[in-house]
């Protein structure tokens, strides 16, 4: 029994320092792969770092505006450029705007009437009036 | 086991397996143990591993948008051990030769030193470390480093500042914020907006170029959070080369600055003037004379030479009669009123670079007579747009700043009241319609301002030297959202100004197209033909007799009968921003 006992301690013992032998290798390699992946990971984001000044220094304001103005003819935009949705008048209104209704008042004049505009209409800079 | 065993061979054998148990006890602990050991565990092996952080040595500056303004680049630096240098001559004009700025003697000093380490070059370029690389000198190696560098350039360099060579802030908000920038890796978020800042960069230069002016400032400021958009002094620099600027490129005139800024300081004479209710915006006085005090005579420089209203004092910019509403007020009650308004203090901004106000000491009768007009009396610009902020929306806004995290609180006292911010959105407006600032009229835009022009003091006075010419605007003056100021020190007139150097000539059609241009980028929609009218309804042609011809002429007044608070209390809370923005 005693016998049994040691052969049986004695394997658990070597298959166990297998084992251990194979865990240990493993995660020395696993090890070694996650420090190249930090590695690389480090490098790219000190690329990243690299590339966001290299688009900093590209996109300076001034630079496109140059660029703008050379090669695409933009220009900086004007306030007249800029028109509230509520100021856009209605098609039917443009059109009846250009419309004259000629009537003979009862002094027997006459007189051309046409509707009255909304004042904010036609004025805005960025609006050209109906004729 | 025998029942006839010799009892101390039984006790023997007990003993023997006690031991053997403590033993194989033991013998399992310790395999635990080593088990346990060859095992990464849990987070202290997560510790071990954590990535080589790729955290910048300094946070990232980045404007309102996020774009970069300061952020750190790995650049290489070049070092020599000197006692594994073969020939410390041939290799001293060897590197003489690629290093672009070191000489040849000063190589050789430190090639043939007695220490290990000696830095040959800090910060070089790839093409200078190719070269290096390419010589193959033993001895001489690299070593990779964070270097701050600003991808905008001079846009903000003011703002910024710079760091020295060990990367520690010796200017600006890298110095003011030094603390928080090396501590904290998060960026590092400004109010400023780099395209507004472009913009008035772009425009203050052109105005200082074609007025061949010394230098300027420009500041476009957020009246609904206190925020600075854009903030430019010039002369500038590149913080990238920091070391070449002069004295006068590396002073910021926005907060450095103290100066006296002329009928600019108009405007805060007639708020106070008003608010006290010592004047009515329907009184006015006679301007036929110079005023006096003692040996002191004060004229006008757009002299009328008759009776003028309060709304023409403000628009054609008397000094006789700024100067006799602030003998009426009395010099306590002004300076109550310039401290509320922030200009007898330090502003508080946060820049290392920050000057103090030039406040008469002792404030005399007749410093309260030439403060009223700007002179006498030296402010930086930042105080300027935080004192109108004050006095057109009665409660101002959190003081100018520039660090959106941490903003100011809200200044707790109004600087005037409601009513008396109304009237002074409408003198604005009218001195743009009718007066000295006709020409930062925006088409488009509703657009209130008052002109400055101060003579330069200098030793010997004020006379022969150059002027300080400026214009503070707000904009839409009906809810002012936004305030300008350009100041151009000593402008010279041109053809195109019939020779005029005033701030009417110069400061404010900068002003204008600085309006014009960043409206749209803002996305601030045109005028609405309502707001207009609601000034146009308040102004009145009136008649004055002038003192030297006798003729009466036509004058500006306010329509006497009119409320300048529309809406039904609702004023206080909307005159400013903060309403703006929620429409």
């Amino acid at each position: 029994m005693t016998l049994k006992l040691g052969v049986a301690s004695i394997a658990i013992a070597v298959i166990g320092g297998c084992v251990l032998f194979a865990m240990k290798d493993q995660v020395r390699r696993l090890e070694g792969d996650l420090q190249s992946l930090h590695r690389a990971v480090r490098s790219e984001q000190i690329a990243v770092g690299r590339l966001k000044t290299e688009w900093a220094i590209l996109n300076q304001p001034g630079r496109i505006g140059r660029l703008a103005t050379a090669h695409v003819g933009l220009q900086p935009a004007q306030p007249g450029q800029i028109v509230r949705i509520g100021d856009i008048p209605l098609r039917t209104e443009m059109e009846l705007d250009s419309r004259r209704l000629q009537v003979v008042l009862p002094s027997g004049e006459e007189a051309s009437l046409r509707l009255k505009p909304r004042q904010q209409l036609f004025h805005h800079p960025g609006l050209n009036a109906p004729q | 086991m025998s029942p006839n065993v010799d009892p101390d061979v039984r006790l023997a054998r007990r003993r023997l397996r006690i031991v053997a148990a403590v033993f194989a006890m033991a013998l399992v602990g310790l395999g635990v143990r080593l088990v346990e050991l060859a095992l990464p565990s849990g987070e202290a092996a997560v510790a071990a591993n954590a990535p080589i952080s790729a955290r910048p040595r300094r946070a990232n500056i980045v404007d309102r948008n996020g774009d970069l303004i300061a952020t750190d680049y790995p650049k290489a630096s070049v070092f020599a051990d000197p006692a594994l240098v073969l020939d410390p001559a041939a290799s001293a004009r060897q590197l003489a030769a690629v290093l672009d700025g070191v000489s040849e003697a000063e190589l050789l000093a430190k090639l043939s030193g007695e220490r290990r380490f000696v830095w040959l070059k800090r910060h070089i370029t790839s093409a200078e470390q190719r070269a290096v690389v390419r010589l193959g000198l033993p001895g001489i190696h690299f070593r990779t480093e964070q270097h701050r560098i600003y991808p905008n350039g001079p846009l903000a360099a003011h703002l910024v500042g710079y760091v020295g060579v060990e990367n520690q802030g010796l200017a600006g908000i890298e110095r003011g914020l030094e603390d928080r920038l090396t501590d904290d890796p998060r960026d590092l978020v400004l109010t400023i907006d780099l395209g507004v800042q472009q913009t008035v960069r772009a425009e203050l230069l052109a105005a200082v170029t074609r007025f061949r002016a010394q230098g300027g400032s420009g500041i476009v400021l957020d009246l609904a959070t206190g925020e600075l958009l854009g903030m430019v002094s010039l002369p500038d620099f590149d913080p990238n080369r920091y070391q070449r600027a002069s004295r006068a490129q590396r002073f910021n005139r926005n907060s450095q600055g103290s100066y006296e800024l002329g009928s600019l300081f108009k405007l805060f004479t007639v708020a106070m003037a008003l608010d006290a209710g010592v004047v009515g915006m329907t009184d006015g006085y006679d301007a036929s004379r110079k005023f006096e005090m003692g040996r002191h005579r004060i004229d006008d420089y757009h002299a009328h030479r008759r009776w003028l209203s309060v709304p023409e004092i403000v628009a054609f910019s008397s000094n006789i009669g700024a100067a006799r509403m602030a003998d009426a007020l009395g010099g306590e009650a002004q300076r109550g009123y310039f401290r509320r308004m922030g200009l007898l203090d330090r502003h508080p901004i946060g820049l290392p670079e920050i000057g103090r106000p030039m406040v008469p000491d002792p404030w005399r009768p007749i410093n309260t007579i030439t403060a009223a007009y700007g002179h006498g009396i030296g402010v930086s610009p930042l105080q300027v747009v935080d004192a109108v902020a004050g006095a057109i929306c009665g409660q101002a806004p959190p003081s100018a700043h520039v660090v959106a995290e941490n903003p100011p609180p809200q200044r707790s006292t109004p600087v005037v009241s409601a009513e008396t911010a109304a009237r002074l959105r409408w003198l604005m407006w009218l001195t743009v319609a009718e007066g000295t600032g006709g020409q930062a009229d925006v088409p488009g835009y509703l657009v209130g301002g008052k002109t400055g022009s101060a003579d330069k003091a200098g030793p010997g006075g004020y006379r022969g030297r150059g002027i300080l010419a400026s214009f503070v605007a707000a904009f839409p003056i009906d809810r002012p959202r936004y305030v300008v100021l350009v100041i151009l020190d000593e402008p010279k007139g041109d053809a195109g100004t019939y020779g005029y150097s005033t701030g009417g000539w110069t400061a404010a059609p900068t002003v204008e197209r600085i309006i014009s241009r960043i409206g749209p980028l803002v996305g601030l929609p045109p005028v609405d033909p309502t707001a207009e009218q609601w000034f146009r309804d308040r102004l009145i042609m009136g008649q004055a007799q002038n003192g030297r011809t006798g003729q009466r002429e036509a004058s500006l007044a306010a329509a006497p009968n009119l409320s300048w608070l529309k809406g039904n209390g609702g004023e206080q809370a909307c005159a400013c921003g903060p309403c703006w923005v929620t429409g």
